[in-house]
């Protein structure tokens, strides 16, 4: 079920008014019977998936914890292989097998052998990559000491399911997510009001500007010979509002969905296109996938505990596995990668040229401010390309297109413009007053006419449903 | 566990909210009266609520007819063809020439559609917005080869109302009306489509503009459409006559043929001329056009319908590169020509 369908508009304020009605008991069960139905109602298959990862995970989890608690902390290890073992198999089989099937074939036929392995053209199921990693959280933090499993297998298959955030996150951390739902929540006006506030946004970033930028990218990227540098440039730019408007949007209707429930999910994404280096860009973008790698596998590998050609290692093969986190595909490889040198190369500067903070903010600062943001404004938005092209040809067809400049400013300057005045007028204000909730500091009429432009964009702009584009990943 | 009940868990009332929605209903219920005001509108993109943006146009076009004639004489359907190859204010001065009768006739050709889409439409679109006193329809030899009926024509798919006619149930009955009626719905996905293609005046149509009666003249020849690499494929028809997409095809204008006669509309059914490359020598294409031919006759025969075939069973009747915008539009020049032909036959045919 998707958040911008009329199925989700009866879906939420079905669930919202049965929960308000049930005590803690019949909520975890209400919501888990709602998510199980969320999952299922775009393929019923794969809800087998989630319940043997819920059990598996469950299990493992009260394994660790009893190892510990018997004095034999060294046999925890082998729960956490189980959990490992078993996320990794599913997202493995699901997501990777025919892309390694192929990709092997490819390099043995250079040596005339081959893989004899058959391509099996499987179904991804939806959210597979977000459900796995936030099993998957759960073991390591109990392993590490860090939680407490739950006893209490309703709440944690909720923790695994709880559909706002399902299927393209916010990957909640346990810690975050299961005391909220083990305790009673209360829905206040704070509450409803952040709530309604950030479906709204979302609904604007995602059918407003996502799937209006969608559009016209399409055209771009399908044909890249087709149009002028200027053209290709502009494609660029607008496949990056594209995925932030869907992304952010997903995000903020997760978050306001959960809200209207009492529960609150961390936040996903802080203005990244504010980014003034691209370690800074990692602060904000997808937060809790760049938190997840950061704790799970960056300072696993070592972090910068093992000096400093370790630590820009590190950070290749964590942005590297991030890539292949995304997708079964070299595009998403190579993105990854560069991220990796983006960052390997900014830390390498930052510790050649250790950052002073500026006593004063004088133009010098500002200059040197917007530099910095429009640099690496840039530097994201190109390395999309890696990202949205379908394959090498194409990535190559439009990288030879960027160079076909005709110094002109083509018509398409203009929905990019309008898309940006749009991103702006939602992100701006959040920015300069460092809170994501100013407009809600403002009067009723004014909240009123911004209601009216919201939705008036959304009648006017929302013909084109397209797919949230993480539902893929 | 300790009971928690409904008031624990909501903390909160929607009091507050009352007057902003207030405000916010107001506010769209102008915005919604503003766009029922045609001078308005007429400053706007066109909303794109069906398969293609021309349907719109002919839309508007077709009420404001309407509002002149109340009713079109003849109203041609089909496709593409009938929109770029009949003039229905030559064939009405035409047809008026010869008979003395005055009458005022509309082109409903909408780009791609072919037999079983042309159905739907028919039932759909043409006739609950009009009721006309006659329809011509028209046929070419590949679009009765065509494989796509209303359930799987992809346009279709992407559409606001086309995928809501197809279900028949009281619901999407109602969206139908919602979407037709609430302007605030019938604009849905207009900005986006207007930044899609960005213009000035906003209400210029992106592509094909048309006269008052739906004709949308070719204004390319087929020379120039080649050497701008328009027209790169194979355009020779392969197919033989028959088979399954065929015969569907004409139980699709079969059903036009029943609506028609349960309204007591008369119905006409009109070869149109292909550039003659498509019935290529070397691929038997007389006997294809000849066998197609004696299908529609049979058609015809079988229905107890009016048929015209201004070619005379000749596939190369119009076989001057001139004549073509491509291998089965007409120049506008041509069309001109086809259009008086048909006033002609039709003419002759004195139907009342």
């Amino acid at each position: 079920m998707s958040f911008n369908s009329l199925a989700f508009a009866i879906f939420l304020p079905l669930v919202v008014l049965l929960y308000y009605r049930f005590n803690l008991k019949q909520q975890n069960l209400l919501l888990l019977a709602a998510s199980y139905f969320f999952y299922g109602y775009w393929d019923p298959r794969f809800l087998t998936l989630l319940l043997i990862s819920t059990i598996i995970d469950y299990w493992a989890g009260l394994y660790i914890q009893r190892c510990v608690d018997t004095g034999k902390p060294e046999k925890r290890k082998l729960g956490l292989m189980l959990s490992l073992f078993s996320n990794l198999t599913l997202l493995g089989f699901f997501k990777y097998y025919d892309f390694f099937v192929r990709s092997a074939d490819v390099m043995l036929a250079k040596f005339g052998l081959s893989t004899s392995l058959p391509i099996l053209n499987i179904i991804l199921p939806v959210g597979i990559s977000f459900y796995t990693f936030q099993t998957l959280s759960y073991t390591f933090d109990i392993y590490r000491g860090t939680l407490k499993p739950t006893k209490n297998f309703i709440n944690f298959a909720l923790f695994v399911t709880y559909f706002p955030q399902l299927v393209a996150g916010p990957i909640e951390r346990a810690a975050n997510l299961l005391p909220q739902l083990e305790k009673p929540r209360v829905v206040n006006q704070d509450h409803f009001y952040k709530g309604i506030y950030l479906i709204l946004v979302g609904l604007v970033r995602k059918v407003v500007i996502a799937d209006t930028a969608g559009s016209l990218v399409e055209n771009y990227f399908n044909n890249p010979a087709n149009y002028s540098g200027e053209q290709l440039i502009i494609g660029l730019f607008l496949y990056g509002l594209q995925i932030y408007g869907d992304f952010a949007g997903y995000s903020d209707i997760a978050r306001g969905s959960s809200y209207l429930l009492g529960i609150e999910l961390m936040r996903n994404f802080h203005h990244p296109y504010f980014a003034v280096n691209m370690t800074d860009f990692w602060r904000r973008w997808h937060m809790s996938l760049s938190q997840w790698l950061r704790d799970y596998l960056y300072i696993a590998l070592g972090g910068n505990r093992k000096g400093k050609a370790r630590t820009y290692l590190n950070n290749m093969l964590t942005m590297l596995l991030g890539g292949l986190w995304h997708g079964a595909s070299w595009n998403f490889v190579f993105w990854g990668f560069l991220h990796g040198l983006y960052l390997a190369v900014h830390k390498f500067f930052r510790n050649l040229i250790p950052y002073k903070k500026p006593a004063t903010k004088n133009w010098a600062y500002y200059i040197k401010y917007s530099v910095n943001l429009l640099f690496t404004l840039c530097l994201a938005n190109f390395t999309w390309l890696f990202f949205r092209s379908k394959d090498v040809a194409t990535t190559k067809a439009y990288l030879a297109g960027l160079t076909r400049l005709q110094w002109d400013i083509p018509m398409a300057a203009l929905p990019l413009l309008f898309l940006t005045f749009l991103i702006l007028s939602i992100d701006l204000p959040q920015a300069i007053k460092n809170d994501e909730y100013a407009v809600l500091k403002l009067n009723w009429i004014w909240k009123a006419l911004l209601a009216c432009v919201a939705l008036l964009l959304l009648f006017i702009c929302g013909g084109y449903r397209a797919p949230f584009i993480y539902f893929q990943f | 566990m300790k009971n928690h009940t409904k008031m624990q868990t909501k903390n909160y009332t929607i009091k507050p909210l009352i007057k902003p929605l207030l405000l916010v209903m107001v506010i769209l219920l102008g915005f919604e009266l503003l766009l029922h005001i045609e001078s308005v509108r007429d400053l706007l993109p066109s909303p794109i609520p069906y398969y293609d943006s021309e349907v719109e146009m002919r839309r508007v076009a077709l009420e404001r007819f309407m509002q002149k004639y109340e009713q079109p004489d003849i109203l041609f359907i089909g496709s593409s063809i009938v929109r770029s190859n009949i003039s229905p204010i030559l064939f009405d001065s035409v047809y008026t020439g010869i008979t003395g009768n005055t009458i005022h006739s509309f082109g409903g050709g909408l780009s791609d559609l072919d037999p079983d889409p042309v159905s739907f439409y028919f039932q759909h679109f043409w006739l609950p917005k009009c009721q006309p006193k006659a329809i011509v329809q028209t046929i070419r030899y590949e679009e009765l080869q065509s494989p796509f009926t209303a359930e799987n024509y992809q346009p279709f798919k992407n559409s606001l109302l086309e995928p809501v006619w197809l279900k028949d149930t009281w619901f999407y009955k109602t969206k139908a009306y919602l979407i037709e009626h609430v302007k605030l719905f019938y604009y849905s996905g207009s900005l986006t489509e207007f930044l899609r293609y960005p213009r000035w005046p906003m209400n210029r149509p992106v592509k094909h503009p048309i006269d008052s009666r739906g004709w949308s003249p070719m204004t390319m020849r087929i020379d120039q459409a080649i050497k701008l690499g328009y027209l790169k494929g194979d355009y020779r028809y392969h197919n033989d006559p028959g088979g399954e997409s065929y015969i569907y095809n004409l139980q699709a204008m079969q059903e036009i043929v029943t609506w028609c006669r349960e309204a007591g509309i008369p119905y006409t059914l009109v070869n149109v001329p292909e550039h003659p490359t498509r019935f290529a020598p070397e691929l038997n294409g007389m006997d294809k056009y000849q066998q197609y031919l004696a299908d529609l006759q049979k058609f015809s025969r079988d229905n107890n319908i009016p048929f015209i075939d201004i070619t005379n069973g000749n596939p190369a009747y119009y076989s001057a590169d001139s004549c073509f915008s491509d291998y089965y539009h007409l120049f506008g020049t041509a069309a001109r020509q086809f259009t008086v032909e048909l006033a002609q036959a039709y003419s002759a045919l004195n139907i009342r």
